[in-house]
């Protein structure tokens, strides 16, 4: 067999094995995202499609009809400030919740006994059973003003009347705190087993008290975990649209419901995709910024 | 707290310093109800290389662990420099540990591994730069300060390790098979720096062995441990001239063991009859022994001599067929198979190039041994 014929075959099977998440991604990413951003540069028109063609070919020669028409109307209505800001804040706070929860989680998880450990793990992801939609009706069942909760507090005597849970941002914090949680204790929990047990022997046995123990080893040897685990919530979460329009009310509009709306609702499709654009490349710098973390802790301790 | 390092030993508890570096009192240790450490009780003098030699699940690292106190104990108790430690947390304690793994810190440079445990001290900024670069010295690694551990081979990361847990000075050196990681030339050029090591810095060493060469040629008394139990503590060469039991005898050395029945004992010479019939055995043996008693005979291969006219009386005799005859380079080992079906083994030293005829397989071989190359061991 000449090496030259055995070289070229590898690289034929390597092209084949590499070749399904190419297809993948660009049947299924790329190419929707171009449709998107072609839509988001055109003109709305009473038809269906709702928009005019980006490039008209007609007799008169090639027409280029693009406009930024649907970036400036995100410009000039506060509309979308609000919803953009008010999805980036929701999502913030919800992560970080989420990460105050889910690191002594993941941690308890880790440091239990081995035999109980799979059965903790698997009570983690247990409500990945149910389908997410039933869970957060579920919530709305128990936050409504006549729901359980308000019920049993007013059976008690606790409250004379309902306490207003649902249709704010509490609500929509606690829906996504509650379904993404798992979310953030995967990654932790893989963060935190892979760290040597010797590790936090070490440090104690050079004289580290338990809490100094975690702040210099546990800690620092679990960020990539805990930035994998906020990227996992916050990136859904700032696109939510489902648990603000369940749970949320109107007073609590997120980037998700209006480009619903602006799709929708107003069949503007140029608006929703020119939306939809936005917040993609403000999700892409968390990706980015994590990407270039991971590689930098990667090459400081691999 | 801060300095326990130092410990409550500078200063006005000097007095104390006619305490041994280590005492263990009766320390006992089990895990589900397997007992892991059963009854140790030793005393390791300052300044000592002392070895806990045992083969892998004899306890030993259980030991070493509780003597951090990695592990709490059953019972028994800990006592380093004359203050019972037992109840006392690993961070408290005047020990240091090198630990098999090394468990180096991934995520800080070489001098932020040997400056961890000093900062947990609080010294001052420019006491521990100036201790780090001692420790680094003193390894021989002054030059890899800034690197990550990851970036060190086997033997670097095994000295950083060392130069980590002596930077806080401790009172003892816990050295978990600190060698098992390195390939044979560089464990026993590292045998000799770790004594040396040993010598300049003057701290007591307990070093955790499976390899009886490590633990012989390294130690100033090795404790011999098998089943959570410490068998017997002693010199090296006491413990393979005299090995107080069968087991000893078997796992420190190779050992030739035959059982037989006392028949007299006499100023120190016992007769012994040998229970497969070969015939009787005289063993120079410093206790006195009852006749009837069942006693085993064990000799050394190396003090077995080759050859059938014994120059003097009274030396046992043998012979066999030469089953097996491995050559060493140093020293040629041969098996033989007794007339009785006992596997003999016998060593000799090549002390001269292409020396006499040797036998060879299928050969008889004869052999003899004088009294006081044996032991009796009655256990």
């Amino acid at each position: 067999m000449n090496p030259a014929g055995d070289r070229s075959r590898d690289a034929r099977r390597r092209g084949i094995v590499l070749a399904a998440p190419w297809i993948w991604l660009l049947a299924f990413f790329f190419a929707p995202f171009a449709i998107v951003l072609t839509i988001s540069f055109s003109q709305g028109i009473d038809a269906m499609p709702p928009f005019a063609p980006l490039v008209d070919i007609s007799r008169d020669g090639v027409d280029l009809r693009a406009t930024l028409g649907s970036y400036q109307l995100m410009l000039s209505d506060d509309l979308y400030y609000v919803a953009l800001w008010n999805a980036v804040r929701i999502a913030a706070v919800s992560t970080i919740i989420c990460l105050l929860i889910g690191y002594p989680l993941a941690l308890a998880i880790v440091r239990a006994p081995a035999s109980s450990r799979s059965f903790l793990l698997m009570l983690a992801i247990l409500p990945f059973w149910t389908s997410f939609l039933i869970r957060v009706y579920a919530w709305m069942a128990l936050l409504r003003p006549t729901g359980i909760i308000n019920s049993a507090l007013m059976w008690l005597g606790l409250i004379v009347q309902p306490v207003q849970m649902i249709d704010n941002a509490f609500a929509v914090h606690l829906g996504i705190i509650y379904s993404y949680l798992p979310f953030m204790v995967l990654p932790l929990y893989a963060a935190l087993e892979k760290i040597d047990p010797a590790l936090g022997e070490a440090a104690a046995d050079l004289g580290a008290r338990p809490m100094r123990i975690f702040a210099a080893v546990t800690l620092p040897l679990s960020l990539p975990g805990a930035a994998a685990g906020c990227l996992l919530v916050f990136i859904p979460a700032v696109g939510e649209f489902v648990i603000p329009d369940l749970l949320g009310g109107p007073n609590t509009p997120m980037i998700g419901r209006v480009l619903w709306n602006e799709f929708f609702a107003n069949r503007d499709w140029p608006a929703a995709s020119a939306i939809a654009t936005v917040l993609l490349a403000i999700l892409v710098a968390p990706i980015v910024v994590f990407q270039q973390l991971r590689a930098r802790i990667a090459e400081k301790n691999r | 707290m801060d300095t326990c390092n130092r410990g409550p030993l500078t200063g006005p508890a000097e007095t104390m310093a006619g305490a041994p570096a280590l005492r263990l009192e009766r320390l006992s240790k089990s895990f589900a109800g397997v007992p892991a450490v059963s009854q140790a009780t030793l005393e390791v003098r300052r300044g000592e290389l002392f070895s806990l030699l045992g083969a892998s699940g004899c306890g030993k690292t259980t030991l070493l662990r509780l003597i951090a106190g990695l592990e709490t104990p059953d019972a028994g108790r800990v006592i380093i420099d004359g203050v019972d430690m037992t109840d006392r947390p690993p961070y408290e304690r005047p020990v240091n540990t090198v630990f098999q793994s090394y468990a180096l810190f991934p995520h800080m440079s070489v001098a932020g591994n040997i400056a961890f445990g000093l900062r947990q001290e609080r010294l001052g900024k420019a006491e521990i730069r100036d201790r780090v670069r001692a420790m680094l010295e003193l390894v021989q690694m002054a030059d890899v300060g800034e690197r990550r551990p990851h970036q060190l081979s086997g033997g670097q990361r095994q000295r950083v390790a060392l130069a980590r847990s002596l930077a806080k000075l401790p009172k003892v050196l816990l050295l978990d098979e600190p060698l098992a990681a390195l390939d044979r030339k560089l464990r026993e050029q590292t045998q000799i720096e770790l004594i040396n090591i040993q010598a300049k810095t003057g701290i007591t060493f307990i070093l955790v062995t499976h390899d009886q060469d490590e633990a012989m040629s390294m130690s100033t008394r090795i404790a011999v441990m098998a089943a959570a139990r410490i068998v017997q503590i002693g010199r090296p060469e006491e413990i393979y001239e005299a090995p107080a039991s069968r087991l000893v005898a078997d796992f420190v050395g190779r050992v030739n063991l035959v059982d037989g029945e006392v028949l007299a004992c006499e100023s120190g010479m016992a007769v012994i009859r040998a229970a497969d019939g070969s015939g009787e055995l005289r063993v120079r043996h410093g206790t006195v022994l009852m006749p009837g008693a069942q006693v085993w005979v064990a000799v050394r291969p190396e003090r077995l001599v080759i050859g059938d006219a014994p120059p003097t009386d009274g030396v046992n005799r043998g012979h066999g067929t030469v089953s097996e005859i491995a050559y060493f380079g140093d020293m040629t080992v041969y098996h033989l198979a007794s007339p009785a079906g006992r596997r003999v083994r016998l060593t000799v030293a090549n002390a001269a190039r292409g020396a006499v005829a040797l036998p060879r397989r299928g050969e008889t071989m004869a052999y003899y041994w004088a009294p006081d190359s044996g032991v009796v061991l009655t256990q």
